[in-house]
């Protein structure tokens, strides 16, 4: 099936306003939710409602909103990616999923509830500061939770505007109103910067007014409560997804034996010319759109355009070769070269990939652009591994264009074995959904439930994305895109184009729950832990319900000014602030659930010794290699999740053990028989 | 803070919480499936999902060329047998050690793991400003 051919049909006009209208309904969905919870909380106690949901979530509530906070957009929009640019290995990349749920609900859930409910704390910094009597360790905590989770903020808030934009960037009514808002914002400082990205400033506006609103008026149960629409979103999109996609491909035995005869493509610099009929004959000539030909002249065009993820298809005799633009080429008369020096010629140089798999080869045919223009090959960069290997697809360690030591080594799937799990499990906002459940028998069949939600979500992704190699060849040049195009394609093949909006809600529902969740802990942590705890502990209820909204909407807003303008390296940002709060919490909120020695010497070493470990591990990358960002140095190839959270625990041992036991009365209070 | 008059006490010499001890049973339990999950699940693709990829003999692995020849595509990967559709590593180092502990967490959920009788579902007095903290069993750390 010739996938490609399908391109104009999947964008259709009611295709695209589907994606316009299952937004909107969603929205509404959640404007209601919020105002129902408010609603509801008008008559309970404000702290405990605004911040745990009074302790009450029942099975979905809890088993949904745990699963809904640990899936953001990176398991919709940044692993389909990986899947699709490594085959059938990115398996074992997420196959700890497997006991996430079992370890990260199990591990902590019964304790920290009855911990959290004995001391009545409201957060994790509560909870630490009570368990052991301890100011100083609340002040730790919460400023660990405050500077991780605002860096992850603003990426958030940055991925969920780019898949905002995604979903409805084919939208007429969109496409005008963000033109009309980049006008009106000319000349206002800051905003004004951004009018050459006006649908991206569109979409952050309308998601970051939209999660501020909803999380400022309704708190943890509207937080809650949108959880579970946003969990049953997500597995509804991939359900629905998952047997389109077998169907349109041809069963998965078909996909895995297709997969296992392709290879990589290469990266290639292509110089793209379109030339005068007088000027010099390019050696190597491609052919277009025939039909446009003739319609955009070298002599009397200034510019041509040739969008990114255009297909250029050359014929040299029988010999036939495909690229795809990776960016969007502009011809000018400003670029010349020894090639094809020439006055009234257009020239772009351009980044692309060219195809090796031959049925794709053939297969393929060109985009329609203004003009037929000629095609040079300046440069070619083959896979660091995989290269013309077939079966590479596969098998471990998977194709990789930057490593030697293809996409996953062994050792990088044990460190990744151990980073999933116990990642999600050292999530403070993962631990503060353990203190919200209503009941233990609540624990037990939420364990079991978020058990078959990861089994349903992660392996189908998996297999969807194997087979979008098969179906969409080429989006290597922009393999972020691939969930959208397959929720498209997949949609279109089965003539059900308006299915499409309902599973692109999916990676906007996962990037919402995660965004609404972090905006309330950082708001809970300045008012509840530092406002309340240092500042004024006897404000009324009333006046904590305003300062609550206030700092909800003032992160929140501040957050949203930040990404107007974001660091590039969203999905690293992400990865480091999650691992780095998992450090810094899992050993030591694990150690003073389970061991009476455990002291707060113990605990304050723990939290700063995995923390300034992890951080350290960063910043010799980052020295080492100063024009990659983000980059953590690893020792053997472990991640610095691992190493930080091994010295965490390797210091909270030491020091506990070196250091005076606990008061017993405390130590009573948490393990001892009640009398 | 510690309190004063408080005397520190030997973990041996206290009477432990029935509920504590069946939370380290279970938490030794989870540790068990989870160190099972990865020892199959990591073994077994070690062993059988690595390295069966190979180069086509036409086009060395790893050269760049400007003029690509494809030469003949071998029919498929011998070494690639397919179970329910995916390799078979995959399907016995992932998909049915996934598939084993999604029953055996049935098993842990309503078998193994044990209902609490501490007093889930009783609201303690949120610690609301202006409430003493030791009221909600808060030590005081103003």
């Amino acid at each position: 099936m010739n996938s490609s051919l399908l391109a104009p049909q999947f964008a259709s006009e009611f295709g695209r306003n589907s994606a316009l209208l299952v937004f909107v309904l969603y929205i509404a969905a959640v404007m209601f939710l919020a105002w129902m919870s408010s609603r509801l909380s008008q008559r309970t106690s404000f702290v405990s409602e605004y911040f745990l949901g009074s302790r009450g979530l029942g099975l979905w509530a809890f088993a949904m909103t745990f699963a809904a906070t640990s899936s953001s957009g990176g398991s919709f929009i940044g692993f389909p990616s990986i899947v699709y640019n490594h085959g059938w290995v990115v398996a074992l990349w997420i196959a700890s999923y497997m006991a996430t749920p079992l370890v990260a609900m199990g591990m902590l859930g019964k304790r920290i509830n009855s911990t959290a409910r004995k001391t009545g704390a409201i957060t994790i910094p509560d909870l630490i500061r009570d368990r052991f009597e301890s100011p100083l360790l609340g002040t730790v905590a919460t400023l660990l939770i405050l500077f991780f989770l605002i860096f992850n903020l603003v990426a958030q808030f940055k991925g969920g505007s780019i898949i905002l934009q995604t979903l409805l960037e084919d939208v007429p009514i969109f496409q005008q109103t963000s033109l009309r808002l980049a006008e009106g914002l000319q000349g206002i400082p800051l905003l004004g910067d951004s009018s050459n990205k006006p649908g991206y400033l569109l979409c952050l506006l309308v998601f970051s007014g939209v999660v501020i609103i909803y999380t400022a008026y309704g708190g943890f149960r509207a937080v809650v409560w949108t959880d579970v629409m946003q969990g049953i979103v997500m597995v509804a999109g991939v359900m629905i997804m998952l047997p389109l996609t077998l169907w349109a491909v041809g069963g998965l035995r078909s996909a895995t034996e297709e997969m296992s005869r392709m290879t990589p493509p290469r990266w290639v610099m292509l110089k793209l010319s379109l030339t005068s009929p007088s000027g010099p004959t390019p050696l190597s000539n491609i052919a277009l759109s025939s039909a446009a030909a003739g319609a955009l002249h070298p002599a009397t065009a200034s510019a041509m355009e040739v969008p990114q993820n255009s297909w250029l298809v050359m014929e040299e005799g029988e010999r036939r070769r495909v690229f795809r633009t990776a960016n969007r080429a502009m011809l000018t008369s400003g670029e010349s070269s020894a090639a094809s020096s020439s006055s009234d010629s257009l020239t772009a140089t351009v980044p692309a990939i060219e195809l090796t798999y031959q049925p794709h080869v053939l297969r393929q045919t060109p985009t329609v652009l203004a003009a037929p223009i000629d095609v040079q090959v300046l440069e070619s960069t083959p896979y660091q591994y995989g290269d013309g290997m077939a079966g590479v697809y596969v098998s471990g360690p998977g194709p990789d264009a930057k490593k030697a030591s293809g996409f996953m080594p062994i050792s990088l799937a044990v460190s990744f074995f151990f980073m999933w799990t116990f990642s999600g499990a050292g999530q403070p906002s993962s631990m503060v959904r353990l203190m919200a459940f209503n009941h233990s028998d609540t624990l037990r069949r939420a364990i079991f439930t978020v058990s078959i939600y990861y089994s349903m979500i992660y392996f189908s992704l998996v297999v969807i994305f194997c087979c979008a190699r098969v179906l969409l060849p080429g989006w290597e040049t922009e393999s972020d895109r691939i969930m959208p195009e397959m929720a498209r394609v997949t949609t279109a093949i089965a003539g059900t184009p308006w299915l499409a909006g309902l599973i692109l809600a999916a990676p906007f529902a996962a990037v919402m729950s995660t965004v609404d969740s972090f905006l309330l802990m950082i708001s809970s942590a300045i008012v509840r832990d530092i406002y309340v705890r240092k500042i004024n502990a006897q404000a009324s209820e009333k006046n904590i319900k305003r300062l609550t909204h206030l700092v909800t909407i003032f992160i929140g807003g501040l957050a949203m000014l930040a990404a107007i303008s974001p660091p590039q390296l969203l999905q690293d940002i992400i990865v480091f602030t999650g691992s780095g709060l998992s450090s810094s919490f899992l050993f030591p909120v694990t150690l003073m659930l389970y061991w009476p020695r455990f002291n707060h010497q113990g605990a304050l070493a723990g939290m700063l010794g995995g923390f300034l470990c992890y951080s350290s591990l960063y910043l010799a990358g980052t020295l080492a290699h100063p024009q990659k960002m983000m980059t953590a140095f690893e020792p053997w190839g472990f991640h610095p999740f691992l190493i930080g959270s091994l010295a965490s625990l390797l210091v909270s041992l030491v020091v506990t053990l070196w250091t005076q036991p606990p008061p017993g009365p405390l130590v009573k209070r948490y393990f001892g028989r009640s009398d | 803070m510690r309190d004063e008059g408080t005397v520190a006490m030997k973990p041996s010499a206290l009477s432990y919480d029935p509920e504590y001890v069946q939370s380290l049973r279970e938490l030794a339990v989870i540790l068990l499936l989870f160190a099972a999950c990865f020892a199959w699940t990591i073994c077994v693709s070690a062993f059988a999902g690595y390295g069966s990829a190979h180069s086509n003999s036409s086009q060395p692995s790893g050269v760049a060329s400007e003029s690509l020849d494809f030469g003949d595509l071998p029919e498929s990967l011998p070494a690639t047998s397919i179970i329910l559709g995916m390799p078979s590593w995959v399907f016995w180092g992932i998909f049915m050690p996934w598939l084993i502990i999604d029953i055996v967490v049935v098993w842990f959920c309503f078998r193994f793991m044990q209902s609490s009788s501490f007093s889930y579902g009783v609201e303690p007095s949120p610690m609301t400003p202006g409430e003493p903290a030791a009221s909600a069993g808060v030590g005081n750390e103003q």
